[in-house]
């Protein structure tokens, strides 16, 4: 058994204990003397970024349900995503959210026994399952999610009611961002009166709406035995029925008028200040030039907010969520000068028309596009679930690769274009105490 | 200059059917250098091609246990000051995908991982900081770090759902003069008055090469980093010898129960035991014994219950935090904890090993999260190999340590307990009442 050294006993009265010792300073070279540091120059700056889109397969089950599989071996983990087209905005307000909230805690103890983890998320259209697990529990895990996605049970739904009310209403962030999607005319993803009101048939209508083979993608990256993977698929996920389908096309959502919501949080010290962006999604018109300028924005606000002014531990701007019909610029201010930071980051969203980005801010913007890429890829739970979700959204295999080259190519004219399109109408949401 | 390399076996066997069992093999290829620099810097460098990434730590042994008296919180208040001066712009600039800084109660953090051609421009800004950190504060960013990390104070205490119980609890259990009774972050009163001479005397002991550790994993060339470093890092003097401090870890509280009002729709109750330093014989096992106890509570009664725990070589934590429904007493939740660590016998360890190896490899699969790992492994135990260490400590797992464990660290006189009661007048962080 591993211990800690040195390690003795010692002393008595009220604090008697063992006496453990700091760390010691690591051996000097006695032999070597030292005089002031002078730095080494600069290095220069590196080669342009690489990305390559590790190669994926796309097949169907039987049913229909779409299966992408990125297969390597370096590592004997697997992650796989279970994601369905509907979200936040099927069903009875609140359905998505305590469904898969349901899912993921029914589903959670039986992966917990051999050390498999199980996520969930819900997003406005799209909802999903995320599982993680050493390779030889692939089949396991699936086997177990499949049973519980075909046929949930949902008599007991208070807990997920309470759980999903709680998860959104103690934090700020998460209040912020509903109140974000509802200026753009998005239904938010569950208010507490919604959920008081939801009922288990509104949950149980929802998850048949949603679990249609036509309307599920299963993505599985890492480490795995394909065909005994794709029996597993077939054998559980295979059951789920095909729905007829709905021929109208998504309703077109429309931006509502209201440029500002207010939340009011008692007593809260700090403001949490959100200005709202539309966002392209991947294979929009202007999505690699808007991601460029959502990261030349950030830097911008940093700029401001944290680095000259210092009223925030950090401006979190939400670039890189390819997905998202939402950018969010986020930021946390004592409530007293709760006003000039909002201020000052609707400064840098407005200075994006009046200075135009450069072509150094162009290129940092690039290389920061492609570094989240290359990022995104590297872990079998990010490719897995933006994977699933460029399925849901129509992409062909090979589109994050496309994406990168029209990054790679994104001009200043574009890129004016873009803070144009999607940079001019920005709304604000603050959650704070405005009762003081 | 001593070298440590060795290969560690790659080893991707079978396992059993539905769950890990102590028989299975599974390793992961963790071949690694190890050695330190005439200046005292220890390094690590593990390369892994998986992806164009690399991710470069440097931790510092120096946290806030080492924070001088009335000075809480100046080690993470230096963190800050020295991540200040552009850094994080030009971490940006080369695409870092995660860079950032942290301050335990041990050692302080940096970290980037980013695309792996600017290694040695990432290598050569984690020697600046080291090599110049102290010289470049200043009257003005001082001023202004000291109001973001007040800032900071509210974001994750002040405005975070009874986030008070922290300090609360800390305050039950250790002594004025332990080093770990203050949170990292620390007080905002003392932060705004901690002066200039102070940090810098303070970034002059603590930011030297012998008390830091650079670790260095992903997609290089090991030559040429060795090179890199030995460049960059090589000139930079050592620090002044230190004493080792010795601390005795408390075993019983300073105070068993503490009160705080907080914005809930149900009493919480909160217990933290005092548990063994980091590392030490005892700590994998209360880990386990913590989740256990936990479990139990909510197999029986359906409750809430968030087990964590907290601490490093000079002590730990072990808190559960269980929340009833509306009508529950507190009477009634203490008596469901204290059943709980009775009711566990010899358990059956199988899917806590399970989880402790997966877990493990999801964290090797980060890269950032890889050297966090590596740096803890180092720093408790000496070596660099953290992924097969772990695996092969949670195979030891038996039943009756865990059975030890609970009655060696889960006994009545060394808890501390913080009783929250609903209050739609309580403020965000929560009131503490007595």
């Amino acid at each position: 058994m591993k211990r800690l050294v040195p390690f003795l006993l010692a002393g008595c009265g009220i604090f008697h204990g063992e006496r453990v010792a700091d760390r010691p300073r690591a051996p000097i070279d006695t032999t070597q003397t030292f005089g002031d540091f002078a730095p080494q120059p600069a290095p220069a700056d590196p080669p342009d970024l690489v990305f390559v889109e590790p190669r994926t397969r796309i097949t169907a089950l039987r049913n229909g349900v779409r299966v992408v599989w990125l297969e390597r071996r370096d590592l004997p983990i697997t992650s796989a995503t279970i994601a369905v087209g509907g979200g936040s905005g099927d069903g009875a307000p609140g359905a998505v959210s305590v469904l898969f909230h349901r899912l993921q805690t029914s589903i959670a103890p039986d992966l917990d026994l051999f050390g498999a983890e199980v996520n969930r998320f819900v997003a406005h259209d799209a909802a999903g399952i995320e599982l993680a697990t050493i390779e030889k529990q692939v089949g396991p895990s699936l086997a177990i999610a499949g049973q519980r996605f075909v046929k949930p049970s949902f008599e007991d739904i208070e807990g997920s009611r309470h759980a999903v009310a709680g998860a959104i209403s103690s934090r700020p962030e998460a209040l912020a961002e509903d109140a974000a999607l509802e200026l753009f005319g998005f239904r938010a993803r569950a208010s507490a009166e919604a959920l008081a009101k939801l009922r288990p048939d509104d949950v149980a209508r929802a998850q048949r709406a949603l679990a249609s083979a036509d309307d599920v993608v299963i993505a599985i990256a890492g480490s795995f035995d394909a065909a005994a993977t794709a029996r597993v698929l077939e054998s559980t996920f295979g059951m789920l029925p095909v729905s007829p389908h709905d021929s109208e096309s998504a309703p077109v959502v429309t931006p509502t008028d209201r440029k500002r919501a207010t939340i009011d949080r008692p007593k809260s010290a700090q403001t949490t200040i959100a200005i709202a962006l539309p966002s392209p999604t991947l294979g929009d018109r202007d999505d690699a030039a808007f991601q460029i300028v959502c990261e030349i924005l950030g830097s911008r606000a940093n700029a401001v907010a944290r680095e000259r002014k210092g009223y925030s531990y950090g401006v979190r701007p939400s670039c890189g969520a390819l997905f998202d019909r939402v950018l969010l610029v986020m930021l946390d201010a004592e409530s007293g000068r709760a006003a000039e930071a909002e201020a000052d980051v609707l400064a840098a969203v407005e200075s994006l028309s009046r200075e135009p980005p450069d072509d150094r801010e162009l290129a940092i913007g690039r290389t920061r596009v492609g570094a989240r890429l290359v990022g995104t890829f590297h872990s079998n739970r990010t490719a897995s679930t933006v994977l699933a979700l460029a399925a849901l959204h129509g992409a062909k295999e090979g589109a994050f690769g496309d994406f990168w080259q029209r990054a790679r190519n994104v001009s200043q004219a574009d890129a004016n274009a873009a803070v144009r399109s999607w940079y001019a109408d920005p709304r604000v949401v603050l959650v704070g105490d405005f009762n003081r | 200059m001593r070298i440590v390399a060795y290969l560690s076996s790659v080893l991707v066997l079978a396992c059993g059917a539905r769950a890990v069992s102590p028989s299975d093999t599974i390793a992961v290829s963790a071949r690694h250098e190890h050695y330190w620099a005439p200046n005292g810097l220890e390094i690590v460098l593990q390369p892994d091609h998986r992806a164009p990434l690399v991710s470069v730590r440097v931790r510092y042994h120096t946290g806030s246990k080492d924070d001088p008296k009335d000075r809480a919180g100046i080690a993470h208040l230096l963190e800050h000051l020295t991540f200040a001066s552009g850094t994080m712009n030009r971490w940006q600039e080369l695409g870092a995908i995660d860079a950032d800084a942290a301050t335990t109660l041990d050692a302080t953090d940096y970290w980037v991982t980013l695309p792996s051609p600017a290694l040695d421009n990432a290598l050569w800004l984690e020697a600046e900081r080291m090599g110049s950190g102290s010289v470049k504060i200043d009257e003005a960013t001082l001023a202004r770090e000291k109001e973001v990390v007040v800032a900071e104070w509210s974001e994750k205490i002040g405005n975070r759902p009874y986030g008070l119980l922290e300090p609360t609890l800390r305050a039950s259990l250790f002594p004025a003069d332990h080093p770990y009774r203050h949170l990292a972050i620390g007080d905002p009163a003392e932060v705004r008055a901690i002066p200039l001479a102070d940090v810098v005397a303070f970034a002059k002991k603590h930011l030297v090469p012998d008390n830091a550790t650079l670790i260095v994993t992903g997609d290089f060339d090991p030559v040429k980093a060795r090179a890199a470093i030995a460049r960059d890092f090589g000139a930079i003097p050592p620090g002044e010898p230190l004493r080792t401090r010795l601390v005795v870890t408390p075993v019983q509280p300073v105070r068993d129960v503490a009160r705080m009002q907080a914005n809930v729709s149900a009493p919480v109750l909160a217990v933290a035991w005092l548990g063994p330093p980091v590392g030490a014989e005892g700590w994998d096992a209360a880990k386990v014994a913590l989740g256990r106890i936990g479990g139990a509570i909510v197999r029986r009664r359906g409750f809430a219950v968030t087990a964590t725990t907290d601490g490093g070589r000079l002590g730990t934590l072990l808190e559960l935090r269980v929340r009833g429904d509306a009508t529950t007493s507190f009477e009634e939740l203490a008596a469901e904890i204290a059943l709980a660590t009775k009711v566990i016998g010899r358990p059956d360890l199988t899917s806590d090993r399970a989880g402790e190896i997966a877990s493990t490899l999801f964290g090797f699969e980060d890269l950032t999260t890889r050297t966090a790992h590596i740096a803890e492994e180092l720093d408790l135990y000496g070596g660099a190999d953290y992924a097969n260490e772990q695996i092969h400590a949670a195979r030891q797992l038996d039943p009756s340590d865990v059975r030890d464990a609970i009655d060696t660290f889960f006994k009545p006189e060394r808890a501390a307990w913080v009783r929250i009661e609903p209050s739609k007048d309580a403020p965000p962080g929560g009131k503490v009442l007595e």
